[in-house]
């Protein structure tokens, strides 16, 4: 199977960032993203000049347009949208309308980015405080978003913690939603040790495998270890793919120890693993369940594999 | 043409002020905003208190040091998006108290397309996303 990184949440000059086109898909080039979603706060200004760039540029580089939907009650990103609607008329109380005026409007994903951060009167506006009554036309949790920098203080503020707990619930509960990643890039950064979101390559149009993996809930966040699965009857048929390089996983992976649970509704098993190169093979009456992979021990910090939906009546 | 409006909000009021205008066609489009109370260092006992309140909501503990950031960051925030019969323009979305935005077909502010605007309704939307003090004044002025 083989993979494709996404980076879904991110930011020029044409909004509040600090980088500009060019300077982002540059960023872009040299990190090896191979999809990245342009996603300004209410504006597609910022197309025509990714258009010129990537004219004047070879880079191996597939750009996704978007806008993140920058309300005074949540951020909304809209991956594939790439004309900005009017949302004046946003009720907090049906936010559904505003989610299918976004597909109406050529939204192929509609995210919900950084749904805990602290609120008021700390940030202004960007925790999610939109009820949300049918996830019909929502696609995808955003339970990781990197815009402070990892051990500030204000990354205590950013509620990643709660967001991958509420997906996990939603998940089990029943509701198709898939769990991605952003760096959430409004300026330069070192390539941080942070979760990354990667989706499955189908063969497709690398926008195809994107859009494709998030409606298929296929998509992956991690730290480097990619989870390869097969429900056969009963049983799940685990392997783990450690070959990516992102921050030299397939150097380092050999020299830990890891912790694997599996949750249902009802229950969470707990697993010691010893190496990721074998093969593992789980009894699961549920259909539902998500995965969580530490090194170590359970401390949320020491998660390198996350976000893993599994159907097993699909 | 040239219009210009004012307004005053109080502390805490957040949501979207539309003002719309009929214009003929022309080429370059000039507004212009600005807003007072950006930056309102406000360190008394309700703020403090409100802070923390919201740092124990999430099972955060920050030490006093942390809650002078956070007050240090706060800020009034107003963005502005334009509309030109339904058509959209662009968004001036910086953490900015004055906007000056140009739009016309050679040129246009970071933000907004490149574009000439048509006869019809010009519609300019205030987006209060944040007000950190009362009699916070806000001035909108359109010209071509």
């Amino acid at each position: 199977m083989k993979f494709q990184r996404v980076e879904l949440h991110n930011h020029t000059t044409h909004s509040d960032g600090y980088l500009s086109v060019e300077e982002l898909l540059k960023l872009a080039k040299d990190r090896n993203f191979e999809t990245i979603a342009i996603t300004d706060h209410n504006t597609i200004s910022t197309f025509e000049k990714v258009d010129d760039v990537l004219k004047e540029n070879s880079y191996n580089l597939n750009i996704v347009k978007g806008v993140e939907i920058t309300t005074a009650y949540g951020h909304i990103v809209a991956l594939g949208m790439e004309d900005m609607c009017d949302f004046s008329q946003v009720n907090i109380f049906k936010v559904e309308q505003l989610f299918r005026k976004l597909k109406e409007n050529g939204a192929v994903l509609v995210g919900i980015a950084h749904p805990f951060v602290v609120g008021r009167p700390i940030t202004n506006g960007c925790r999610f405080q939109m009820k949300i009554n049918d996830y019909l036309d929502v696609d995808y949790i955003e339970i990781y978003n990197g815009t402070y920098e990892l051990g500030s203080k204000m990354s205590k503020f950013i509620g990643n913690e709660e967001a991958l707990e509420y997906w996990e619930k939603l998940f089990l509960s029943g509701v198709n939603v898939a769990a991605t990643s952003g760096k959430d890039i409004h300026k330069f950064y070192d390539d941080e040790d942070i979760p990354i979101t990667f989706v499955e390559d189908y063969g497709l149009s690398r926008t195809e495998n994107l859009y494709l993996s998030i409606k298929e809930i296929k998509s992956q966040v991690t730290r480097g270890p990619r989870i390869i699965y097969k429900f056969e009857g009963c049983n799940l048929k685990i392997n783990f793919d450690n070959s990516s390089n992102y921050m030299d996983w397939n150097l380092r992976y050999k020299d830990y120890k890891y912790i694997l649970t599996i949750s249902s509704l009802n229950s969470t098993r707990e697993y010691s693993i010893d190496s990721l190169d074998e093969e593992f093979i789980f009894n699961c009456e549920e259909n539902r369940l998500t995965l969580r992979l530490y090194i170590e021990d359970k401390e949320y910090s020491n998660l390198v594999l996350m976000g893993i939906g599994i159907r097993g009546d699909v | 043409m040239e219009f210009k409006v004012k307004g005053v909000l109080n502390k805490s009021f957040i949501g979207l002020i539309n003002y719309e205008t009929v214009i003929e066609d022309v080429k370059k489009l000039r507004i212009k905003f600005n807003f007072t109370n950006r930056k309102v260092y406000n360190d008394s006992l309700e703020n403090i208190s409100a802070i923390k309140n919201t740092l124990s909501n999430n099972n955060i503990n920050i030490d006093d040091e942390t809650i002078k950031e956070v007050i240090d960051a706060q800020k009034t925030e107003l963005q502005i998006l334009v509309y030109n019969n339904d058509t959209f323009i662009g968004t001036a979305h910086r953490d900015e108290d004055v906007k000056d935005i140009l739009i016309s077909e050679e040129e246009s502010s970071l933000g907004f397309r490149k574009t000439s605007i048509d006869k019809g309704v010009l519609k300019i939307i205030v987006n209060v996303v944040e007000v950190m003090a009362d009699d916070t004044e806000y001035e909108l002025m359109v010209s071509v």
